[in-house]
């Protein structure tokens, strides 16, 4: 066990990742807060539109830079093996494969994901008090907005309150579960190709796409009695009958229970798991 | 330390050598030449598990290499050609990196520093590719692993520099260690190695120690025509020739590396036959 995951080890693993890496790690989290306040000012100051500030516009916000940056970022966490020079210092460092695993998904994905959020929450927050100065309920009757006034809630990634969370309102959970699996497809994209993964890792992930589509509309499909699936749910087929009624063949809810769990809590630690397997047959 | 048993070794499909046999023991600096392709810096990255050979059997300290185990790579040290040290100062990479190899000792680490005359708080990437690759040695050599490769060590380092290198290396060896040292300038091993082992395409062509060959071979000028036709390999040097010839009188004599490896590689047959007779 110890030649698999010592502790100290991980610690040291995850001082010395720090201390190399802490430069382009503090830059690329400067850079999303840019972004990120520029964008609030954008459309607060440009748009003029107080509706940019609703809470479903804030969790857009949130989730598209979720999505963006943190793909970005994952492409970048195996640099290691741009080059040859350094894939050398990455392979023959002390550690196991399981280490040096845990420590890229350390920063790449529980540090990112925490302080991505929480740059969110404090611009968003700041932006949020700025649209009530500006889009106070005077100005709101001074451009004819008639009452109930425009109130502006922070949509905050804490709250459990449906109506002010981001997690918690709509499918926006099922945004946040989907996250983590296409992110992990970043990260392994990183492990097999060493230059412009980002382009080859959404070109694959693209055709994945298209041939699970492909195979659903050109094979699934035609080999069934002409229906549809249930809008709610993959688990229920629906067949017109002639007489106006419908057959509904469905799964048991616990089959559907299963596979909705899988796709959010099970894809994500199964593409790592593959990650620590492409680590462990690298070579230089 | 190291069993080589028919390891081949290969890029996909191309070879770079096949059905290799070596033994390398601690208590000794070995010296691994052969010319530019012949798989020198292959068979270091095989036996430090960063390349996996396509068949045969390795076995590192009872380790397999492949395996890349901590325990493994913590007692081992290679410091390669190419390589790229991290935007840290010397001692926040002693820092960072030394608790990673349990027998680093610091002080030896220091000391080498100021041999080779490069401060502590000294950035790594202020510092030129001969002083970096300094560095580099000394953290290998302070590691104090139990094997320690190295790939053309003495590559990009000047005069002094070099010299500097082979004494400090040969300073800091004991009998629990084995060095393998790479490089295609044989005069560069000069004064360091006891061992030399020379590959070429078909595999290994001479592993010999320093004082085998010196016993059973003589180096030396001649200037006289006759001299030439009992030598083994000979060639023509300003007014006479340089010859290299069975060693008759039983006097050890300083060993030509660069003549030894030159007959090595014209007749490797012969010489086979004289050492393995």
């Amino acid at each position: 066990m110890q030649e698999v995951l010592s502790f100290k080890r991980l610690i040291n693993v995850l001082g010395k990742n720090w201390y190399e890496y802490r430069k382009p790690y503090l830059l690329f989290f400067l850079s999303v807060t840019i972004f990120m306040a520029g964008w609030f000012i954008f459309s607060l100051v440009v748009f003029r539109n107080q509706m940019h500030m609703s809470p479903g516009d804030q969790a857009a916000i949130y989730f598209m830079g979720l999505y963006v940056s943190g793909c970005l970022s994952a492409s970048f966490l195996f640099q290691d093996f741009s080059s040859k020079a350094r894939a050398f210092n990455f392979l023959s460092l002390p550690a196991s494969a399981l280490e040096k695993l845990c420590c890229i998904l350390f920063y790449g994905v529980l540090i990112f994901f925490i302080v991505y959020t929480a740059i969110y929450f404090l611009t968003d927050w700041v932006a949020v008090k700025i649209a009530g100065n500006l889009y106070s309920p005077e100005w709101q009757q001074s451009h004819g907005i008639t009452q109930p006034y425009f109130r502006f809630n922070v949509a905050s990634p804490f709250s459990l309150n449906a109506d002010r969370s981001i997690f918690y309102a709509g499918d926006n959970f099922d945004l946040l579960a989907a996250f983590f699996p296409i992110q992990a497809c970043f990260v392994l994209g990183a492990l097999y190709f060493s230059k412009n993964s980002i382009v080859k890792t959404v070109i694959i992930l693209f055709l994945l796409l298209f041939l699970f589509l492909t195979l659903e509309t050109r094979v699934l499909f035609p080999s069934m009695p002409w229906g549809t699936t249930s809008v709610k749910s993959f688990s229920a087929y629906i067949i017109p009958g002639a007489d106006g009624n419908e057959l509904i063949v469905a799964h048991p809810s616990w089959i559907r229970n299963v596979v909705i769990f899988a796709a959010r809590f099970l894809i994500a630690p199964a593409i790592w798991l593959a990650c620590y397997f492409r680590i462990k047959e690298k070579q230089i | 330390m190291v069993r080589i048993e028919n390891l081949t070794c290969g890029y996909g499909k191309k070879i770079v050598f096949r059905d290799l046999n070596l033994n390398f023991r601690n208590g000794t600096i070995y010296g691994l030449l052969g010319k530019n392709g012949t798989g020198k810096t292959t068979l270091l990255n095989t036996i430090a598990g960063l390349r996996f050979p396509e068949s045969g059997r390795l076995e590192v300290m009872k380790y397999a290499p492949s395996k890349r185990q901590p325990t493994f790579l913590e007692d081992i040290f290679f410091i390669p050609e190419e390589f790229q040290l991290p935007p840290l100062s010397i001692a926040q990479y002693q820092r960072y990196y030394s608790t990673f190899y349990p027998k680093f000792n610091s002080y030896e680490f220091n000391d080498y520093l100021k041999l080779f005359e490069i401060s502590i708080g000294d950035k790594l990437q202020e510092l030129s590719y001969g002083q970096r690759k300094k560095v580099l040695v000394s953290f290998g050599l302070a590691a104090n692993t139990s094997l320690l490769l190295l790939d053309e060590p003495t590559n990009g380092l000047d005069i002094m520099g070099k010299s500097q290198v082979r004494k400090i290396i040969a300073g800091a060896f004991t009998d629990q260690k084995c060095i393998i040292v790479s490089s295609h300038q044989v005069k560069d091993l000069e004064n360091l190695i006891d061992h030399i082992v020379i590959i070429d395409e078909t595999g290994v062509i001479l592993n010999q120690s320093l004082a085998d060959i010196g016993e059973k071979l003589s180096f030396k000028i001649s200037f006289d025509p006759g001299d030439l036709e009992w030598s083994i390999y000979h060639e023509p040097i300003l007014r006479g020739h340089a010859i290299v010839a069975m060693n008759t009188d039983g006097i050890e004599n300083k060993i030509d590396l660069e003549l030894l490896y030159k007959a090595t590689v014209s007749k490797p047959k012969l010489l086979n036959s004289i050492f393995n007779d």
